[in-house]
């Protein structure tokens, strides 16, 4: 697979994760282990009023139950409750067919202690049984461990690298004029352009490659910017809207990553021909500090989590 | 707007664009006359739009710098 096209999937499988909730990432779980699995994990779907019993996939071979839980929202107490309703309903069903039990969650960001504790706790008490998350990283590893075609049936089409002169000023266009729509009120904080920044800001190998791969495209958009005939003020008004939804998705407290990934998608969501355009986007306004952090004092997302 | 920005060139800000106007007002002109004057001058930026270019006349009006009389635009000082 080339380099750039497993990087364009790890980010449309991230997103996937990220919007996927409840039975959506279900069905992406289901969907990913039946083409790993084919022949032996069995899908479970809800039967009328007897439900699911506690099964929302078994993998025959390893004698190996799933429960997924995907909320909106992981708080501790609703995820152990979950853990202890879904385990203990599960043995009376089940307990004489499964040696290995697995807690199915969206998480990328991984289990808090208590979770944790909770699960080591059912294990001792539950002994042989074999009690595991099972995260969205052991999801993308069964993923991108099967063949291409497979991987194209759960995430489209492969990413084709472009050359900057096959990216049309109209299709950037496109983009930016659908992104502009809504008008900030106060104009964009300057500031000079830092070296480092991928440094500054923790992204992952995943994310720096992605914006690399935009940088060489870059400069096509500050082109448009700069001669945009009807709307000069143009670039301003996108560097704002960009700039107050990086704000917002700070504020929610996702890492950098899901940051960049929801900043990637929010511009994709306009035009759908090009990922190019959309890196090329992201990349520019990246590179000019209107979105994520500058060199500075100012600590890192991470570091001001933590 | 009226300055540059990181996404707005030094030759697109409103103070330049009514600098080059300022130029080009020697003698008192009607708006047709500056528009024409300023879109066939080969040393001037002319892919800014009519909107862009009333906005830098607006500015310059603002300024006190360029008053309009006798269906004319005319400089207000000899600056």
């Amino acid at each position: 697979m080339h380099p750039e096209t497993r990087e364009m999937y790890e980010m449309r499988f991230k997103l996937r994760v990220y919007e996927s909730k409840g039975d959506v990432y279900q069905s992406l779980f289901s969907d990913v282990m039946q083409r790993a699995h084919p022949e032996d994990f069995m899908k479970t779907r809800p039967w009328g009023n007897l439900g699911d019993k506690k099964n929302d996939g078994f993998l025959k071979s390893e004698r190996h139950l799933y429960q997924v839980y995907a909320p909106n929202e992981m708080t501790a107490a609703q995820a152990i409750k979950k853990i202890e309703e879904d385990f203990l309903g599960a043995l009376p069903h089940w307990g004489s067919d499964f040696d290995k039990w697995s807690f199915v969650h969206n998480a990328f960001d991984g289990l808090g202690p208590h979770i944790q504790q909770t699960i080591l706790a059912l294990e001792k008490q539950h002994h042989p049984i074999k009690l595991t998350p099972f995260s969205p990283i052991d999801l993308s590893k069964k993923l991108f461990s099967l063949d291409e075609d497979d991987i194209m049936a759960v995430l489209g089409l492969p990413y084709k690298p472009t050359r900057p002169s096959q990216i049309t000023f109209e299709e950037i266009k496109h983009v930016l004029e659908q992104l502009a729509h809504s008008l900030p009120e106060q104009p964009a904080h300057i500031q000079e352009v830092p070296p480092g920044k991928l440094n500054a800001n923790s992204l992952s190998s995943n994310s720096r490659n992605l914006v690399r791969m935009g940088m060489g495209l870059a400069p096509r958009v500050g082109d448009f910017f700069g001669t945009h005939r009807f709307d000069p003020e143009l670039g301003n008004r996108v560097a704002q809207v960009l700039r107050e939804e990086y704000i917002r998705l700070k504020g929610s407290r996702i890492g950098p990553d899901a940051i960049y990934s929801a900043l990637f998608n929010l511009i994709r969501q306009h035009q759908h021909s090009s990922e190019a355009a959309a890196l090329a986007i992201l990349a520019y306004f990246f590179e000019r500090c209107d979105i994520f952090e500058p060199l500075s004092s100012t600590p890192s997302l991470q570091e001001a989590e933590a | 707007m009226i300055l540059p920005t990181k996404h707005l060139p030094t030759e697109r800000a409103l103070l330049t664009v009514g600098a080059q106007l300022l130029m080009h007002l020697q003698e008192p002109k009607s708006v047709s006359r500056l528009w024409s004057d300023i879109k066939h001058d080969p040393s001037q930026d002319n892919s800014i739009s009519f909107d862009w270019f009333v906005l830098a006349l607006d500015l310059l009006s603002a300024m006190g710098i360029i008053h309009f009389a006798n269906e004319r635009i005319a400089r207000t000082t000899s600056a």
